[in-house]
């Protein structure tokens, strides 16, 4: 049991007890929902420098990261990074304070308590020898050293791998033995003292990106990060049509299936690589995404989730063998997949929940997590309620003109002052050559489109038009393919520009966005003059601009400073649940509490729809 | 008010939405005595048309094609009781029976289709969403429609746009019935594919399509009517 204490140079903020060794003083943070107080780009493996705090007394001696990344000042006067300080004894942190709004949010954190007693779990016990007068089976005798069994009854069966392990494990080194637990479950015999090397891992399946974690309970540190685009993608880009391939052809599934295991094993075995780890070490995969992803990593037919009443096979926390699944973990590791809410509100939101703490905040929050479903959550005390809304691939570059994916050549923002400036993805200027723009990403169609309503090009119901503009906007219409379109950059042999139809596309898309948390709000009787925060969770939600989201009506009209991005919370959510049994334990408290509401259900989403099309008046 | 005045201030409340003053404008119309049947072709529809093209290049979007319609609908409800005889046939372009596939429950493109398709003067039997195969046919024969319109938005319900026309042809009944598709993941393709009779990318070629095929044509067409397939 220790206490860390955080506080910041103005005073306490918050105690939080921990009561086992596995988690960081970067993981306690982020659990005390002051996560905003320090970045960790790296995702808490030391290599950013960002999560810098002060230990206040008895500041553990620096690992090598901190010597690497602090300078001797800072390591004198008790700076370290959270991410390296293991919470396992009591500890006062000093937080830099950076605005007052973050103070402000540090009040509504509370008190919490961490239990992170993780779910898999290492035990070394020494058998008293078998003789001529004590001639218990081996199986008799580990289970009574370990207490297996219970009122007098025998334990569980184990696995036939254990079992043919066995003999020879117990013997190995003079019937030292160490077992390896799976909550209660006896997954593994290893010979002799093992405890050292107990790694869990957890993945985020996103529909196009997958994030792997390498997590060691010793430590609770996170020591590996890979990340890959999702495979499955040459099945479709979205959900839907991963479903329609199947429809078309069966064996779609078990391909899809074997595809994304096999990037996960590579992300593994890169992660366990760059930590000098054997992938024989990692006992268990905790699973975070999206209901369909779940389906098809597990080989489950997600059929069902395509059509009304759109029903999942499962959306219960399920655990499974890793191996019957064509994992490379440790023979006996366990795959656990966390549980979803609804057909269309999964795991990673679920993941996205527990990890910033939207369900034990006191105020209201919203977290969008925008996508080709753009889901989102509304919290208010401790209630939480969930939609998804089909908003379409627009703010992915796909049916917009000139729209890319975020490559080489995009023009990833663009901002109004005084004239169209646009800032491209690629190398910086050489040779004193302009790099020429080839399209538009999602963020950078999100800024445009705010651009043209800002400057009067677009007007509130979305129309173009040309008339009392200036010339200098006024010259940037042209006609293309009889629609209106916007010269926004680029040569006039190659321009980059928005359509009229490009704008209607933009406005669906924000519309049912917008729907969906016009929605959530009136069924919990607020307005959204009552949020305390709205957080964008997921790759988008880091990149798009949050004024231009406010200015094209895809939030509600709240304060700037109110908006943040959150990050990839649905791997954050997925880590926690793999170091700590009490988070997992929350995740299905949050799945089997949280409402949902299907959209597609809603009489009045037809008119709330259509109100939500247009964009708000430029001030 | 001069008669050519009102028609144009009727077609101009049509175009803009504005359903009260469609209606007041309407009786305005009839009670200038101009024939309800100049009134419906000349300045009903002729303002649909209008709105029509805005909202094909974009100039005007879902709302503007809404209120638009539901302006139109205001005025044909005040002139409608006024015609009779064979006018009444005249007025009516034909019967349309519509709905969201089975697997499917978007509907908001489908009403939107609806509510313009009966602007032009179509008796549109609405069958709402997640409608099986069998059902549509049963509605089709039952309502001896002109034209089944299928609408998706989901490509695994797409499968059940073909059954429909497979249903017809197995009872002998493909020649009685027109059958158009649209909606998100339907293509020109496909349309072909299972040879149906049309397809439109979106509400107002919906319109267009169903006054092509009422101008003579006889079903089951050759190859499909293709409407709006490129946008962009």
């Amino acid at each position: 049991m220790a206490i860390l204490t955080i506080q910041s140079e103005n005073g306490p903020l918050t105690q939080v007890e921990t009561d086992a060794s596995a988690i960081t003083v970067l993981d306690v943070v982020q659990r005390a929902g002051l996560g905003d107080w320090l970045d960790a780009d790296c995702g808490g493996v030391g290599h950013c420098g960002q999560c810098r705090v002060r230990v206040v007394e008895h500041a553990p001696d620096p690992t090598p990261a901190e010597v690497a990344l602090l300078t001797f000042t800072e390591l004198r006067d008790g700076f370290r990074l959270a991410c390296q300080i293991v919470a396992n004894h009591d500890l006062t942190i000093e937080l830099a304070s950076r605005t007052a709004l973050r103070h402000a949010k540090a009040e509504l954190a509370g008190e919490m308590k961490i239990t992170a007693r993780p779910v898999v779990r290492k035990q070394i016990v020494s058998l008293p020898p078998p003789s001529l007068e004590d001639q218990r089976s081996d199986w008799r005798r580990l289970g009574q050293a370990f207490g297996l069994e219970t009122h007098g009854l025998p334990p569980t069966s184990p696995s036939l791998a254990l079992l043919r392990n066995l003999p020879t494990a117990v013997r190995a080194d003079h019937f030292t033995v160490t077992g390896v637990f799976h909550a209660a479950d006896l997954i593994a015999v290893e010979p002799g003292d093992t405890t050292r090397t107990q790694m869990v891992a957890a993945v985020d399946i996103g529909t196009t990106t997958l994030a792997t974690y390498l997590l060691d309970l010793n430590t609770g540190r996170t020591i590996g990060v890979a990340a890959a685009a999702n495979p499955q993608r040459g099945f479709g880009a979205d959900v839907i049509s991963r479903i329609s391939a199947i429809a078309e052809n069966p064996a779609s599934l078990s391909e899809m299936q074997r595809l994304v295991v096999a990037a996960i094993n590579d992300l593994l075995a890169e992660a366990a690589a760059g930590a000098e780890v054997a992938r024989d070490s990692i006992y268990e995969l905790v699973v975070a995404g999206n209901p369909c992803m779940l389906h098809l990593f597990t080989g489950v037919n997600p059929h069902h989730l395509a059509g009304t009443p759109y029903i999942p096979a499962f959306s219960e926390m399920i655990v499974l063998d890793a191996s019957a699944l064509g994992l490379q973990l440790n023979p006996a590791a366990r795959v656990c997949l966390l549980p979803g809410i609804s057909g269309y509100v999964g795991a990673d939101i679920v993941a996205d929940i527990l990890a910033t703490g939207l369900h034990r905040q006191p105020g209201s929050r919203l977290l969008i997590d925008v996508g080709t479903n753009g889901e989102m959550v509304l919290a208010r005390d401790g209630r939480l309620i969930t939609c998804a809304t089909a908003a379409g691939p627009a703010f992915e570059g796909a049916h917009i003109t000139c729209g890319m994916h975020a490559a080489a050549g995009a023009i990833e923002h663009v901002s109004l002052d005084g004239r169209f400036d646009v800032s491209i993805i690629g190398s910086p200027a050489r040779d004193g050559q302009k790099l020429e723009p080839v399209g538009l990403c999602g963020s950078g169609l999100l800024d445009a489109i705010a651009a043209m309503v800002s400057a009067g090009v677009v007007d509130s119901s979305g129309r173009m038009q040309a008339v009392g503009l200036p010339d200098t906007l006024g010259s940037r219409f042209f006609a293309h393919n009889g629609a209106t379109a916007f010269h926004l950059a680029g040569s006039s042999e190659r321009p980059v520009f928005v359509s009229q139809h490009d704008v209607r596309q933009v406005q669906m898309a924000k519309g049912a966005i917008r729907s969906g948390i016009s929605i959530l709000l009136s069924e919990f009787g607020l307005s959204h003059t009552d949020l305390d925060e709205v957080l964008l969770a997921g790759a988008f939600g880091s990149y798009l601009s949050p004024a231009s989201a406010l200015i094209i009506g895809l939030l509600p009209p709240v304060p700037l400073e109110r908006v943040r991005a959150v990050g990839n919370t649905a791997g954050d959510g997925a880590r926690l649940a793999a170091l700590s049994a009490a988070a997992r334990a929350e995740a299905v408290e949050i799945a089997q509490t949280a409402g949902y509401i299907e959209l597609s259900a809603r009489k009045d989403f037809q008119s709330i729809f259509l109100k939500a099309i247009a964009f708000p008046n430029a001030e | 008010m001069e008669q050519d005045e009102l028609m144009r201030r009727l077609a101009a409340a049509v175009t803009e939405g504005d359903d009260s003053a469609a209606a007041s404008l309407a009786r305005d119309a009839l009670a200038a005595g101009i024939p309800p049947m100049t009134l419906v072709k000349q300045a009903i529809q002729s303002a649909m048309d209008v709105v029509g093209e805005r909202f094909e290049c974009g100039d005007a979007f879902l709302p503007e094609l809404i209120l638009a319609g539901d302006a139109a609908r205001a005025a044909l409800d005040q002139i409608l009781p006024s015609i009779s005889g064979e006018d009444r046939a005249a007025v009516n372009s034909g019967t349309v029976v519509i709905a969201t596939m089975y697997g499917d429950n978007h509907d908001i493109g489908k009403n939107i289709v609806s509510a313009i398709l009966s602007t032009y003067g179509f008796k549109v039997v609405d069958l709402g969403i997640n409608v099986s195969p069998p059902a549509v046919v049963e509605a089709a024969v039952r309502e001896k429609a002109h034209i089944i319109a299928l609408s998706t938005l989901i490509t695994t319900s797409l499968p059940y746009q073909r059954q429909v026309i497979d249903l017809l042809n197995e009872s002998g009944r493909r020649d009685q019935h027109f059958v158009i598709i649209g909606g998100g993941p339907v293509t020109p393709e496909w349309a072909r594919s299972i040879s149906a009779d049309g397809y439109g990318r979106d509400a107002n070629d919906a319109a267009t399509l169903c006054q092509q095929l009422m101008a003579g044509l006889e079903p089951p067409l050759p190859e499909p009517l293709i409407l709006g397939a490129l946008k962009h």
